[in-house]
């Protein structure tokens, strides 16, 4: 940008509601963390059910897609780094929030062994739930209130079926509210369109 | 005859502008991220960034992460006041014009 411009005053107005504008546009992209999770409770159901010692495989899968997860997200900040704005730092607090308490619900239950499986599965997809839902009223964002409704369903179906069908709703809710939802938001990335977020 | 009123020299300068607006958007940025976005140079943007710094609109905090130092540009009370006044200037300049 050169210091010896010639803008009028209209221009001057313009360039700098474009500016502003270019500031608000949150250009992050998620869609591989909904992706990366998803398949980590695939790779964690497959292991229970078709590799040996099935007890390590959610902590194991688990721990191993947060480190993943962080990873990533550093790399990507390094290459692209992205502001700091009410509403991304409202987002982390969600998402990080709901981590903690999913970890600590998940651990606490599991160790003390009184964890009954329907209601173990259902509090972790209604926590699941209630993050995509505070995160799509932050971001006014419908289709990620459908993805909490999903979630929430399976909350309640996890409650209701009997326990060989606790599985198959897990990986329904897995295969639309993760899997389906981030292929849905990298394809929108891909073609250009990524979320924006507008800021306060 | 009105006044005209008078330009901010400070934030005239079209960088010193687009910098200024960008921040004002944000809570913080990083040097790379305004870097990015206006397409100027490390040594032309540091020296625009001082300049608004010297003039206490813009506030600098460097911090280490991952073992690599990262600068970090926030906006003040100072350069919101500046920028609201510079755009009520342009805008009182503009009616001006389009009344005469």
């Amino acid at each position: 940008m050169s210091e010896t411009d010639n803008m009028n005053v209209q221009e001057r107005l313009y360039f700098i509601e474009s500016m502003i504008q270019e500031g608000r546009k949150c250009t992050d992209y998620w869609g591989w963390t909904f992706l990366l999770w998803g398949v980590g409770y695939l790779i964690a159901i497959g292991w229970t059910y078709l590799l040996p010692h099935p007890q390590y495989a959610w902590p194991i899968v688990m721990i191993a897609t947060a480190v993943a997860s962080v990873w990533i997200a550093r790399w990507k900040h390094r290459h692209h780094p992205q502001p700091k704005t009410t509403q991304s730092r409202a987002l982390t607090g969600i998402w990080s929030a709901t981590g903690i308490a999913i970890f600590i619900f998940a651990f606490s239950g599991a160790l003390s062994g009184h964890g009954e499986p329907h209601l173990f599965l259902a509090g972790i997809e209604i926590f699941i739930g209630l993050a995509n839902a505070a995160s799509a009223v932050t971001l006014r964002w419908r289709p990620q209130f459908l993805v909490a409704l999903v979630w929430w369903a399976a909350g309640v179906a996890s409650c209701m079926v009997s326990v060989e069908h606790l599985i198959p709703v897990l990986i329904v809710a897995t295969l639309i509210g993760d899997i389906g939802f981030g292929l849905y938001l990298m394809r929108r990335e891909t073609i250009g369109r990524p979320r924006q977020v507008s800021h306060a | 005859m009105p006044e005209l009123p008078e330009l901010d020299p400070i934030i005239h300068g079209k960088l010193r502008l687009a910098l200024l607006s960008l921040l004002s958007s944000v809570n913080e940025a990083e040097f790379s991220w305004l870097r990015q976005k206006t397409g100027s140079t490390d040594g032309n943007l540091g020296a625009h960034l001082l300049k608004l710094e010297e003039a206490g609109y813009v506030a600098v905090k460097k911090r280490f992460i991952a073992r690599k130092p990262v600068t970090h540009y926030r906006m003040t009370e100072r350069g919101r006041t500046a920028l609201v006044g510079y755009v009520q200037a342009l805008r009182q300049l503009l009616g001006d014009a389009l009344e005469s």
